[in-house]
């Protein structure tokens, strides 16, 4: 067959460059990290598995964390302003500009401090996971979430319109539905950590066997303790930010 | 200490991880901008930097430098690999391509196996019981001592210099073995390569397919053959 007669000529030219060079980090640029968080989770496991290339990769997801994060916590804060309500006891100050920085620093720092009981978590768990990936991991579940933010905080832009509208009389419970959203959203980021652990459990060493449904509970008891901690980060930041900006 | 002190010691460290992240992407020329983002997020968020620091850039073990150069070749032929199938993705190709993806997982923890059983055979014969030089010094000073070839204790050091000899053997054969397939990976890849680029009648993709799955498990039995 031509086909066949034909691979022997190029298999060998194709295969020098592939094993020289280093893997490529494709797609994965700003633009391709969004794309590989809708479409591509599979992809974007390989992609995390590639120790060198790991920095690079947690700066895109943590830009898009902080995106997602601080473009929810603008329309959350003007929300407060626009609706005259008040995000929690004794909040002041002009919500639009302290709210999306209250989001950032109490989401993404919230993270910070539960890294260690995540990795802890992982190697209860058996799964031999290096820092370095647990604090990935811990990040694109992060990016998922703030990514899936973009996509509602329209549809609760229309709900806080609705309110200033007058359509809605209770506006407190506007403001506290979009405190409550990115928990919700956060169910979605959860589940693109199981299926990422799911893929990595493969490959990673594992230290010792578990019974079944061992990376459930292990992504439940990091979805526990980062759902107890955010919501204090999130209060205290806010509570200090609204009185200084 | 309260929550100002504590500021300042997280700011402190922030500043500390902030000015590694910045320095150590320097030998890449960054835009002001992008160091400037460096910077600020590394000083706020440097819990998040500090294990990419700490972890070093390639990933491989300080001192382990032949492992991590076995491993990075493994790694690099299993990303191009999957990168060749997700790039064949869509079609026929791709619906033939997808169960394969966990056997070139399965292939690659198969070659880093046999990676380790190299080192290790490597480690053993750095030990200095198996230095042949010193059992031949050993040998030729039972020799000088009168000691025949029926000698016990010059059989038992003849018996230990063909014990390396085979030992070195094994190691140079699991050297090749792993060259070998780690070739036969580069050459899927290229054959998926050319699946992509060729543009062929389904049928005839379809049928290449099966080749090179083949291919792929018939380089898994060798493997696990060897090993």
């Amino acid at each position: 067959m031509e086909s066949a007669a034909l691979l022997p000529d190029v298999a060998p030219a194709l295969a020098s460059p592939s094993s020289a060079l280093p893997p490529r980090a494709e797609g994965t640029g700003e633009l391709g990290m969004f794309d590989l968080i809708l479409r591509g989770q599979a992809h974007l496991t390989e992609v995390l598995r590639r120790e060198k290339d790991l920095p690079v990769t947690l700066q895109k997801l943590l830009v898009l964390s902080l995106l997602g994060l601080g473009v929810h916590g603008l329309v959350v804060g003007f929300a407060a302003e626009a609706l005259g309500a008040q995000l929690f006891e004794g909040a002041h100050g002009h919500a639009t500009l302290w709210m999306p920085i209250a989001f950032e620093l109490a989401f993404v720092g919230a993270l910070c401090v539960c890294l260690p009981s995540f990795y802890f978590y992982t190697q209860l768990s058996g799964l031999d996971a290096s820092f370095r990936l647990v604090t990935a991991q811990a990040l694109r579940a992060q990016a998922t979430t703030a990514v899936l933010l973009l996509g509602v905080t329209p549809f609760y832009a229309a709900l806080v319109l609705a309110g200033a509208l007058g359509l809605l009389q209770n506006t407190n419970q506007v403001i506290l539905a979009g405190l409550v959203i990115p928990f919700v959203v956060g169910l979605f980021g959860m589940h693109a950590l199981y299926k990422g652990f799911c893929d990595l459990a493969r490959v990673l060493p594992v230290t010792h066997q578990r019974r079944g449904g061992f990376l459930r509970r292990m992504v439940l008891c990091w979805a526990v303790v980062y759902t107890a901690v955010a919501p204090v980060a999130l209060y205290r930041i806010g509570e200090a930010l609204s009185h200084r900006i | 200490m309260g929550l100002f002190g504590t500021a300042i010691i997280y700011a402190i460290l922030g500043l500390v991880v902030a000015s590694a992240t910045a320095l150590g992407e320097a030998a890449t020329r960054p835009s002001a901008g992008r160091v400037i983002f460096l910077f600020t997020v590394g000083a706020v968020f440097w819990p998040l930097f500090a294990p990419m620091l700490l972890g070093g850039r390639g990933g491989a073990p300080a001192g382990d430098g032949a492992k991590g150069e076995g491993d990075e070749r493994i790694r690099a032929a299993e990303a191009d690999m999957l990168a060749a199938l997700a790039k064949v993705k869509g079609g026929v190709a791709g619906e033939a391509m997808a169960p394969e993806a966990a056997k070139v997982r399965d292939l690659a923890s198969g070659l880093r196996a046999m990676a380790a059983r190299r080192l290790e055979i490597e480690e053993a014969l750095r030990a200095p019981g198996l230095d042949t030089a010193a059992i031949e010094a050993q040998l030729a000073e039972v020799t000088a001592r009168g000691g025949t070839e029926s000698d016990p204790r010059a059989q038992s050091l003849r018996a230990r210099l063909r014990n390396i000899e085979r030992l070195r053997a094994l190691r140079g054969r699991t050297g090749d073995d792993l060259e070998r397939s780690l070739f036969k990976m580069e050459e899927i890849t290229s054959q998926m390569l050319l699946l992509k680029f060729a543009g062929r009648p389904e049928a005839e993709v379809a049928e290449l397919i099966d080749g090179i799955a083949g291919s792929v498990e018939g380089v898994t039995e060798a493997l696990f053959a060897i090993g």
